[in-house]
């Protein structure tokens, strides 16, 4: 009997209307494909779609991409729709046009790992992959 | 399996429980074993939904064409599953699954729709399609659209997967040189030109009517138009796509999976999915003989590995008690020497599942040992009628389907006494009879080799059974063995399951007309 295939971390990237304003998410898809993570792209209307997507796509992290407003908003939405469906558990990374002001809100609110722009691509896709990774230790526990 | 967790999530996908759904085509996705597994225990599902695949060059509308197809499904009231398959990374197995981009909103309890990296899959679909449709089935979808990665020529495996192949075809298509190519203009059962709206369209749909017949019904495929942009078209293909799954799609009932055609050998790099080309989920197998011994362990062998059996024998009692421990089988009782009996345990193959896929063609008769000047005219002609001619008539019934499907495999049961002479247990009838089933197999094989239809044998040596049960404890006997065979002792049961599987199985799809000894070195020396 062979041994299983080597985990592929599955990550969902989403963004408002992502037919625009899409360079950064873009760039950090590609950059987790490289880094040998599937990613689920796709845009959202509320938060409740990007919770559905997560949950049906059986990701092991969220990154929600910020360009012009919302971020504190939306973002406790998503964790608090998260909460509501059972799935507190699944960690949620934000990028973008973050302002400082509202770093602490998000951390606040459950946010994982905030990108603020000039990060290393090695160091996002680290991230991702070590969250994917303790989601997936979480749940198999 | 009480209180294992994957029957537990299992009975709550039964239930509908969409995130259980998630969760178990992850398992399967993450790990062929649990993939063979659920293809093992969901290959017997009541639950069937009719099947269309959507395949097509890269941009060519797939996903958009999808989408649109999605919103009208729902609107009609169908429990619908979607299967978005994109390539994966050769380098870093990573994946951009951008299909479900093109779906909008999909919040609704009557859809579910799944991304899939293609993970090592073969021909534009994902190793895991199969089961994700099993499973999506189980969830209770009643019709599941699979889109395929942006296919090349060659790839074909959607249509094993699928009642309906649908080829997307967007403007610019070529000459109609392109269009009468075989592959993948071959197979599709339907035509649908995308972007209407823009030129090229009218040309690439005026090229398709040159792509000659194919598709299953082997006849001139349909060519609908559509446009995203306008909606037109929409309407007809979906209205095109019920007639036609309602005339081809098998009904739901119990062991409808099994009809679905086994995907066609594809190349692969050695991995740790090599045991999936020994799985026969869905294939349909008949043994003959198989009411004890080796026969009844052949069935048993055929059925773990997935498939459904057809199971025939002259005593009607026995092949009832191996089917009762069986859950995918059909007892044909027949004796293979009579024609009528040949041709009911064929047709019930047929008339129950649909298709062979293989057949054992194990049944077989000695007698005491008789030195050949004394060989009563009967007992040859008896031995013969059912070690060469039954099998024969067997082969030629069952190959004629196995031809119109153009996928098969028999394997004939003959023996090291068709190899080498039975000196001193002398009964030259069946040396003769085993020896001419070995030329026939080769015979067959070469006959039908370029018709998908493979023809193997095994010899097997000396092996507990019925017609050597007087030898087991026999001292002398074992003197006998251990004297002339290499290993000094008879095969243990089992030590056939390999060779089977093997000659059964896509793993020996490039073997044909051969005959492989089992004997312990017997026919070595």
């Amino acid at each position: 009997m062979s041994a299983p295939e080597p985990l592929v971390p599955r990550v969902l990237l989403t963004k408002s209307f992502i037919d625009s304003h899409d360079r950064a998410i873009k760039t950090i898809a590609l950059a987790l494909r490289d880094g040998g993570c599937e990613v689920i792209l796709v845009d959202y209307e509320t938060p409740s779609d990007v919770v559905d997507v997560a949950i049906d796509e059986d990701v092991d992290v969220i990154g929600v991409s910020f360009m012009s407003g919302g971020q504190v908003a939306v973002t406790q939405a998503i964790v608090t729709a998260l909460g509501e469906a059972g799935r507190g558990d699944l960690p949620v990374v934000v990028g973008g046009t973050i302002r400082p002001f509202d770093v602490d809100d998000l951390e606040s609110s459950g946010v994982r790992a905030i990108f603020r722009g000039g990060e290393k691509l090695e160091r996002v896709v680290e991230t991702f992959r070590d969250l994917a990774a303790e989601s997936r230790r979480r749940r198999a526990e | 399996m009480a209180g294992d967790p994957l029957t537990a999530q299992l009975d709550a996908i039964r239930a509908g429980d969409r995130r259980a759904l998630a969760t178990v085509i992850s398992a399967a996705e993450n790990d062929p074993r649990v993939a063979a597994r659920l293809d093992r225990e969901l290959a017997d599902t009541p639950r069937r939904a009719r099947r269309v695949g959507l395949t097509g060059t890269p941009g060519s509308g797939k996903s958009t064409l999808l989408a649109e197809l999605v919103k009208l499904l729902l609107e009609r009231g169908h429990m619908t599953g979607g299967l978005l398959v994109d390539p994966s990374s050769p380098l870093s197995g990573g994946a951009v699954l951008g299909d479900r981009a093109r779906l909008g909103r999909t919040s609704d309890p009557r859809l579910y729709v799944r991304s899939l990296g293609s993970r090592g899959g073969h021909g534009a679909v994902a190793a895991a399609t199969r089961t994700a449709i099993r499973l999506l089935e189980l969830w209770g979808a009643d019709l599941v659209l699979v889109e395929t990665v942006g296919a090349g020529q060659g790839d074909v495996d959607i249509r094993g997967l699928v009642d309906l192949t649908v080829l997307v075809v967007p403007p610019g298509l070529g000459d109609e040189l392109q269009a009468m190519k075989a592959g993948i203009m071959e197979v599709a059962d339907l035509f649908v030109v995308t972007k209407a709206d823009r030129p090229g369209a009218a040309a690439a749909a005026a090229a398709l009517k040159d792509a000659g017949i194919g598709g299953r019904a082997r006849g001139h495929r349909e060519i609908i138009e559509t446009s995203a942009l306008t909606g037109g078209g929409i309407v007809t293909l979906a209205d095109h796509l019920m007639q036609q799954l309602e005339v081809t799609a098998v009904p739901a009932v119990v062991h409808s999976e099994t009809v679905t055609p086994p995907p066609p050998p594809a190349p692969s790099a050695a991995s740790g999915r090599l045991h999936e080309t020994f799985d026969l989920t869905g294939r349909v197998a008949i043994i003959t003989g198989a009411t004890a011994g080796l026969g009844r362990r052949f069935a048993e062998v055929l059925h773990a590995a997935g498939a459904s059996v057809v199971i025939t024998g002259r005593r009607a009692e026995r092949l009832q008690e191996v089917a009762a421990q069986l859950e995918r089988a059909v007892v044909a009782p027949a004796d293979v020497s009579d024609a009528e009996g040949r041709q009911a345990v064929v047709r019930a193959a047929i008339d129950t599942y649909g298709r062979i896929d293989v057949l054992v063609n194990n049944a077989g008769v000695s007698g005491p040992p008789v030195p050949s000047e004394e060989m009563p005219a009967q007992r040859w002609d008896d031995t013969f009628a059912v070690n060469i001619t039954g099998l024969f008539e067997m082969a030629r019934l069952a190959g004629a389907q196995m031809l119109a499907q153009r996928s098969g495999s028999i394997v004939n049961i003959t023996s090291v006494f068709g190899l080498v002479a039975n000196s001193p247990v002398n009964d030259s009838a069946y040396a003769a009879s085993k020896g001419a089933v070995v030329n026939l197999t080769r015979a067959l094989a070469v006959e039908w080799a370029m018709r998908g239809v493979r023809v193997n044998a095994i010899a097997p040596g000396w092996f507990p059974s019925e017609m050597t049960s007087d030898m087991v404890e026999d001292e002398s006997s074992q003197t006998y063995i251990r004297r002339c065979c290499p290993m000094q002792r008879m095969g243990h049961q089992g030590e056939l399951d390999g060779a089977l599987l093997f000659l059964a199985s896509d793993a020996s799809s490039y073997c044909t007309g051969q005959t492989l000894a089992i004997d312990g070195g017997w026919t070595a020396r």
